[in-house]
């Protein structure tokens, strides 16, 4: 009996009661904050089932971009499937219960719209633009495939075969691109975090069906994802309009945490030169990697950054191309990892000695940082340049816009304030850079890799 | 009992509850999520508001007025371009363009890229056949110091003798690089011959000629062309004309006017090319150019090409997207375009496709282009291009630079001022009637077609052409292929 009653009470109230509220419409309403300091209207809500929805009002044309991003990517592959999360963005246009296989494209293009997805190490995006009149058609589709993804043996394997294919023409134009997976392997000696996104052949043929939707199911739900839309739609419509084609996708189990990263201090193979027969000109390829950064140290990391590679006037730039001539072509970027950032240069040069005064070059140079203040005139120049891109990034285009919040939301797990990020920028002086510098450009992190044609 | 009964009762409310909700939320679910929802109207796109003067130098100003950026954009259209290098010179232009942003008689090139930089300031060149187009972005709080820079390159261009090998090697090998692209080498074929005998150079450079060009050609062109009355500036941002006016006068103040000499350009005529002109060069792909003469931006058709372009390739939903490459198979891509010079205008199509399927690839085209002609338009197949073009407009102008470079060029082409904003109002009067009408003014049924590519191998697809003119890389004629036997060989 006692059993019974403690059922019955259980069953009863727990179930009736939000129902009740649910019918009744009195279930508490999503929180909504308007953000200072940015030039267009901003606000942000969630929904009941855990997905975070930004929205940007510019109505300056009658366009609309929305990006839906996943809490997932290559870091989640799991051991042995290399290339899952990347296949996802594949099959992800493949159908789901109400549009047919690449549908999705069809309707977009059919308005006049553009659409694209990106995978990176941990996170995934899919992104329209659309005329405005359209926003309910791209939530539509996009609810419809984060609702009901179909997937079947056939797909699944149409995917592979093209993944497949397209690694090999991928190899074929861009003969250095596997060099720049091998420099992740050096500096990331761990699956999760140094394996190539796009997989191998083995690892690709490996995953199943199986895999995909126990992938699919694990963090493609709303609990996981970031929904931003910018453009001429005014908020409350967003909101009216993203409810209803989101708020009944059931949430899903809390995506796993993070695997821990295990790397040895020091960076093995920290010079090693590979012969390939594919490529036609000498390059070097430098990784360093900067273990546990602090969350006010990162700005610091971005305009060194700056003052190193970005740009024709940036120091490795004059030094390599302009001045010493050593290299023919000169790239080089930062990319961060959860707890680390790797700093990553790419260069082509006409033979072999070019190679190693580079190489001598470029470890010199971070050396000066770490020896001597930069100017103060040398920083202004980094730090307007910084503050270009990040305006630019912010109020060029709606997608660039939604793009950019949606990576500062999983970032930081909120939205910028403008008017910080820049004043962080203007507050660092050059002994921040030479502490910066001092504290993470070890020479134990540094690595080599030399490519040179048969 | 009692206690039984009440358990009954909160049991069925219950289900009750959950049986109402989940037959709602279920009939819900399905009624919205089975079809796509239909858009609300759609919400044309107006220009900005723009205004227009001009300076007492002849350099016109043009305003775009947006409070909400923190950026500037300005573009200056030197109405100048590769027609006006002399014929023994092609790319002087596009050289002499390039020299203003390498050094100043103050500056240094390496100078100006750490001012630019320091400034927050990007920068990049455009050379067209009809006009130079420098566009430039930078910190709105700059704007003085990025004008004075930015007048400066202008207004006293150092053309230094370092600067300039520099920039014709770079230059070169861009060229060379060109040539062995089946596809670009195969337009500027087509360019060539659509516009040979006219006088008219279309921007096609021979890589050869920028080894001649000299300090003195290239002070030459920037003394004669490169001159505020032969200029425009654009102008977007948070800015007035008054204060935009103000600030570049000053900026600008040395750049001096000189009388000018704008020749008029020739109108093409459509010919039926009883040939077919193909490219030889050395390549796994093959590339197909098929093109006509068009009325020239701003004529009463303009609208309806636009549509016929659509049609028939503008996108990967159009005819022939979904015909040769969809449905046979035959391309990799099969797109249309419409290309706009002074006084004229070109549509032509451009497919990548294979040594084996080239043959087969210009009848489908051919065919697809007669259906044209002589086909009703399907309605719906009209109103969805048109759709594409209205919701595709707003798109075409998202980037600053691109809006500007829109309105800008609505200056050098003379189009109305209200030109773009009755886009929407001329495109939605678009008849299948008209479409069809503007098909049969300009597309001959016997278009030029330019085949770039390796011949041998394609030759056995293309045994059914009556008559093959084969050229070199040179554009040199060096045999003739009649029904598939190939004669005149020179090589």
């Amino acid at each position: 009996m006692i059993v019974f009653k403690v059922k019955r009470k259980n069953i009863f109230w727990p179930a009736a009661t939000p129902l009740l509220f649910l019918l009744f419409g009195l279930w508490a309403g999503p929180a909504e904050a308007q953000l200072p300091g940015f030039p267009y209207p901003l606000s942000q809500f969630k929904l009941r089932n855990g997905l975070e929805v930004i929205v940007c009002e510019d109505s300056s044309l009658p366009l609309v971009s929305v990006v839906v991003s996943y809490s997932v990517g290559s870091v989640n592959d799991p051991e042995n499937k290399g290339g899952l999360a990347f296949m996802m963005q594949y099959l992800m246009f493949q159908g789901s219960q109400n549009v047919g296989p690449m549908q999705h494209l069809m309707y977009i293009q059919n308005t006049g719209g553009e659409l694209n997805a990106s995978t990176t190490f941990d996170k995934t995006f899919f992104y329209e633009t659309v005329p405005s009149n359209q926003l309910s058609l791209v939530l539509w589709l996009e609810s419809d495939r984060m609702n009901s993804l179909e997937v079947n043996e056939a797909k699944v394997a149409r995917i592979k075969e093209l993944m497949l294919a397209n690694e090999q023409e991928r190899n074929l134009q861009e003969p250095y691109a596997r060099y720049f997976f091998l420099m992740d392997q050096i500096l990331f000696p761990d699956f999760s975090y140094g394996h190539s996104p796009l997989g191998t052949k083995e690892s690709i043929n490996s995953i199943t069906v199986g895999d995909v939707l126990a992938f699919y199911h694990r963090y493609y739900v709303p609990n996981n994802a970031v929904i931003c839309i910018s453009g001429d739609i005014k908020a409350q419509k967003a909101r009216e309009l993203v409810t209803k084609y989101f708020e009944t996708i059931p949430r899903g189990a809390e995506a796993p945490l993070y695997p821990e990263a295990d790397f040895s201090s020091v960076i093995s193979s920290r010079d090693q030169t590979i012969v390939d027969p594919m490529v036609s000109t000498p390059a070097l390829e430098f990784g360093l990697r900067l273990d546990n950064p602090l969350p006010a140290e990162r700005p610091l990391i971005r305009l060194f950054e700056y003052l190193l590679i970005n740009g024709k006037s940036s120091r490795l730039y004059k030094l390599l191309v302009s001045r010493e001539r050593t290299a023919l072509y000169l790239s080089g970027n930062l990319e961060a990892r959860r707890g680390f950032i790797s700093l990553k240069i790419f260069l082509l040069a006409n033979n072999q000695i070019m190679i190693n005064r580079s190489k001598k070059m470029i470890s010199d140079e971070l050396n000066k940082f770490k020896l001597e203040l930069v100017s103060e005139r040398e920083l202004l120049k980094a730090k307007n340049k910084y503050r270009y891109d990040f305006l630019s990034q912010l109020t060029t285009t709606n997608l660039a816009r939604a793009l950019t919040l949606s990576e500062f939301y999983f970032d930081r797990g909120q939205l910028p304030d403008l008017n910080e990020e820049l004043a962080t920028i203007d507050k660092i002086t050059p002994y921040s850079i030479l502490a910066m510098a001092r504290k993470y450009l070890q020479e134990a992190k540094y690595c080599f890799v030399t490519i040179l044609p048969r | 009992m009692k206690l039984a009964g009440s358990f009954r009762f909160k049991y069925c409310l219950t289900g009750l509850l959950l049986l109402v909700f989940c037959l709602l939320n279920l009939q819900s679910q399905e009624r919205f999520r089975r079809n796509p929802p239909y858009p609300d109207p759609l919400n044309p796109m107006k220009v900005p508001p723009i205004e227009s003067g001009l300076l007492t130098s002849g350099l016109r100003v043009v305003t775009i007025s947006r409070s909400n950026r923190p950026l500037f954009n300005l573009l200056v259209i030197v109405q100048a371009g590769e027609n006006d290098s002399p014929r023994q010179l092609p790319g002087l232009a596009t050289v002499t363009a390039e020299m203003l942003l390498k050094g100043t008689l103050s500056l240094s090139s390496s100078a100006i890229e750490e001012q630019m930089e320091s400034l927050g300031l990007t920068g990049s060149i455009e050379v067209r056949a009809d006009y130079i187009l420098y566009s430039f972005s930078f910190l709105e709080e700059n704007l003085e110091a990025s004008l004075r820079l930015i007048g400066s390159l202008f207004y006293e261009p150092a053309f230094s003798s370092l600067e300039l090998a520099a920039v014709k090697r770079g230059f070169y090998y861009q060229q060379v690089a060109r040539k062995k692209d089946p596809e670009k080498s195969g337009y500027d074929f087509f360019l060539t011959r659509m516009f040979a005998g006219t006088g008219y150079n279309p921007g096609v450079i021979d890589e050869d000629s920028i080894r001649n060009i000299s300090q003195k050609d290239a002070m030459s062109f920037h003394q004669r062309f490169i001159r505020p009355n032969n200029s425009i500036i654009v102008l977007d941002g948070n800015i007035n004309l008054n204060n935009a006016s103000l600030k570049i006068s000053r900026a600008f103040s040395r750049w001096v006017s000189r009388p000018l000499d704008r020749p008029s350009v020739p109108r093409i005529r459509n010919l039926n090319y009883e040939t077919v002109a193909f490219l030889d060069l050395p390549s796994p792909d093959v590339s197909v150019i098929i093109g006509n003469a068009v009325s020239p931006p701003g004529s009463d058709d303009y609208h309806a090409l636009l549509v016929l372009n659509q049609l028939l390739g503008g996108s990967p939903s159009s005819r022939l997207f979904l015909n040769l490459r969809e449905s046979k198979g035959l391309a990799y891509y099969a797109f249309s375009h419409l290309s706009f010079f002074k006084n004229n205008g070109l549509f032509w199509i451009r497919v990548k496709s294979s040594p084996e399927s080239v043959g087969q690839v210009v009848k489908e085209i051919l065919s697809q282009l007669n259906s044209l002609l002589e086909e009703r338009i399907d309605p719906h197949e009209l109103e969805k291009a048109k759709a594409f073009l209205a919701g595709n407009f707003p798109l075409e102008n998202q980037l600053p630079e691109q809006m500007a470079r829109r309105i800008g060029l609505q200056f050098v082409f003379q189009l109305p001022s209200d030109f773009w904003n009755k886009y929407y109002e001329n495109l939605l009067i678009v008849s299948s009637e008209k479409v069809q009408e503007v098909a049969r003014q300009y597309l001959t049924r016997q278009p030029l077609v330019v085949i770039s590519g390796d011949f041998q191998a394609s030759l056995n697809s293309l045994r059914a052409v009556n008559r093959i003119e084969i050229y070199n890389q040179k554009g040199q004629l060096k045999a003739i292929c009649e029904k598939g036997v190939v004669k005149n060989e020179n090589r």
